[in-house]
């Protein structure tokens, strides 16, 4: 375990470092003398950021100060919205599978339906169904229709659905699930262990590509988050030839990226605690 | 219900192979439709010849929408090799790394002097590393990152999305480098796989034949397909906010013509019928092809499984 772990904080750091050696010398401090990444570090990691571009300071976590962005709570704003999306997802391909294993024939052929256009729409990508959107109603979307469409536009239904069903089939053919039914006792009890250690490696799993499409949309909608930082300072109108805040850059770069290890972390000791329980 | 939506999805595919080799034959240079006294004509409706008609300035739209999707698709492709290349050996590398990189083995090469295999192991390792680390950076930093080097770096737009699509390749290619590591992982338990190593197959040819070209075309296939999609999506993306080249693609063509749209749904600065249907072209042709090249990726894992 601390040989994984070790490796994580290795990966965080070579991370961290190429992005930093990237912008080090092209953003708002092309005048002044290059950083080193230890310096920028211990700042970063002390008090934070006053930038020059804009007279305005960056932290991690927020602050009273009205020029204060915080990176921190826009993070924590996307963190919230993917995992909403993604639980979303989670609860339509857990009830078009469980319509799908356990119902009659017409909800049984509805939900297949259902399950198929779902799978088709899936197939495009998250940001066709932004231009449609904002084509549409503009900036002001529903935060729930936002939601579904980051969930299904992650291209992570066909994965979900499909590995989730074959899971299902397979353990509900156990020796001993059957064993249960037989004896007038809960499947449920039986199979709550092995399907909630696969849920939750699933979720971990897809979380990291549906942050990405989650910060895409912020982009394009400019909803606060991290894309909302990425839109202000990159990409609103007017900014593609101006020096890019590269401290805001790199918070939100050392944010994302942690918090992609962490649950890539989490996942891996899961699975390895699964390969030893078994 | 299977059926039919995989004969429309064949339909569609073939539509957009007539629309590449229409790209691949014709002229690549706009030409404006010329009346019999060979001034442009503006706004020409839709009929045989023109099939979305023309724009203000007298050019045909279906010409500008097949350019657009063949000049996309080089951007893609530019992307694609450099996703090939990098994907492929880092996923060799990370693939058969087995336990011969483990420390005590490291030291049993030195203490024999066998440097170059010494050497392939570093090599080796820092592969391993650079997986790593290229896989815990999200796309949407890496293309963030990329565009504001680029910017600095190359002043031409044309070359510079040529540049971009190289480096977002080299960012995505742990996709396909982790999905041929698994592969490899797991055929070499294969019993036919152990009979050729016995048998003294060079290791180039076990890789490149029997794992590579054997075993694993559907899944590279597979994962090419989504990268074309991708970079397409990536080239809309950044037209969109005037990050794009200057020549003609489909994100251009959809930012130049999204306030048609717009008024379309908004209902405030309703169109002309013309005008919308050359705003919806664009789009059409994105959904076309996203559909078209999903299934040609399912149906490539179909026929090598």
């Amino acid at each position: 375990m601390l040989s994984i772990i070790t490796r994580y904080i290795v990966i965080l750091f070579l991370s961290l470092y190429l992005i930093f050696s990237l912008l080090n010398r092209i953003g708002n401090n092309s005048d002044s003398e290059p950083r080193s990444f230890i310096t920028w570090m211990s700042i970063a990691s002390h008090s934070g950021h006053e930038t020059e571009n804009f007279q305005h300071s960056i932290s991690l976590l927020p602050t009273s100060d009205p020029n204060n962005t915080s990176v921190g709570s826009a993070f924590f704003t996307s963190f919230i919205i993917t995992s909403l999306s993604l639980l979303l997802i989670w609860l339509i391909v857990t009830l078009l599978n469980t319509l799908l294993i356990r119902s009659p024939r017409v909800v049984t052929s509805l939900a297949a339906l259902i399950n198929n256009t779902l799978e088709l729409l899936s197939g495009l990508h998250v940001l066709v169904y932004g231009l449609i959107l904002y084509i549409m109603f503009g900036v002001d979307v529903n935060s729930l229709v936002i939601m579904f469409v980051i969930g299904v536009g992650s291209n992570i239904y066909f994965d979900l659905s499909s590995e989730q069903r074959l899971f299902l089939h397979a353990i509900l053919e156990k020796d001993y699930v059957l064993n249960a039914r037989a004896t007038g006792d809960s499947v449920l009890k039986h199979i709550f262990r092995p399907v909630g250690v696969f849920t939750i490696a699933q979720l971990l799993g897809s979380w990291p590509t549906v942050l990405t499409n989650a910060i895409f949309i912020e982009i394009v909608f400019q909803r606060y988050g991290i894309g909302s930082l990425l839109y202000q300072n990159i990409f609103a109108p007017g900014r593609k030839d101006m020096f890019p805040e590269v401290d805001i850059l790199m918070y939100v770069s050392g944010i994302v990226i942690v918090s992609i290890l962490l649950v890539s972390l989490l996942k891996e000791l899961f699975m390895l605690q699964l390969r030893d329980d078994r | 219900m299977r059926k039919l939506l995989n004969l429309i999805q064949f339909a569609l595919t073939i539509c957009i192979m007539v629309l590449l080799l229409i790209a691949l034959v014709s002229p690549s240079q706009l030409s404006p439709i010329l009346d019999s006294e060979g001034y442009p004509i503006a706004n020409h409706s839709i009929s045989w010849t023109t099939p979305v008609g023309s724009d203000y300035y007298g050019i045909d739209v279906f010409q500008k929408l097949y350019i657009a999707l063949f000049n996309n698709m080089k951007y893609a492709i530019a992307s694609l090799i450099s996703f090939l290349i990098f994907g492929l050996a880092l996923g060799i590398s990370y693939g058969f790394k087995g336990q011969e990189n483990h420390y005590e083995y490291l030291k049993y090469y030195l203490r024999k002097r066998r440097f170059s295999v010494l050497g392939f192991k570093i090599v080796q390792n820092i592969a391993n590393i650079l997986l790593y680390v290229l896989q815990s950076i999200p796309v949407v930093l890496s293309v963030t990152i990329i565009i504001i080097v680029m910017q600095r770096v190359v002043p031409n737009p044309d070359l510079r999305i040529f540049f971009e699509m190289l480096f977002v390749g080299l960012f995505l290619s742990p996709k396909i480098a982790l999905a041929i590591a698994e592969r490899i992982e797991n055929l070499q338990a294969e019993e036919y796989i152990r009979a050729a190593k016995g048998m003294g197959i060079s290791r180039f040819r076990l890789i490149f034949h029997h794992i590579l070209w054997l075993e694993s075309r559907g899944t590279v296939i597979l994962h090419s397909i989504n990268l074309i999609i991708q970079a397409i999506m990536l080239e809309v993306f950044l037209s969109y906010f005037s990050y794009g080249p200057d020549a003609i693609t489909l994100g251009n063509m959809i930012l130049n013509d999204i306030v048609y749209l717009a008024g379309v749904f908004s209902g405030t600065d309703m169109p002309k019928s013309l005008d919308t249907i050359q705003a919806l072209s664009p789009f059409l042709i994105l959904l076309t092809f996203s559909l078209s090249f999903r299934w040609l990726g399912t149906k490539a894992i179909e026929m090598t499984e």
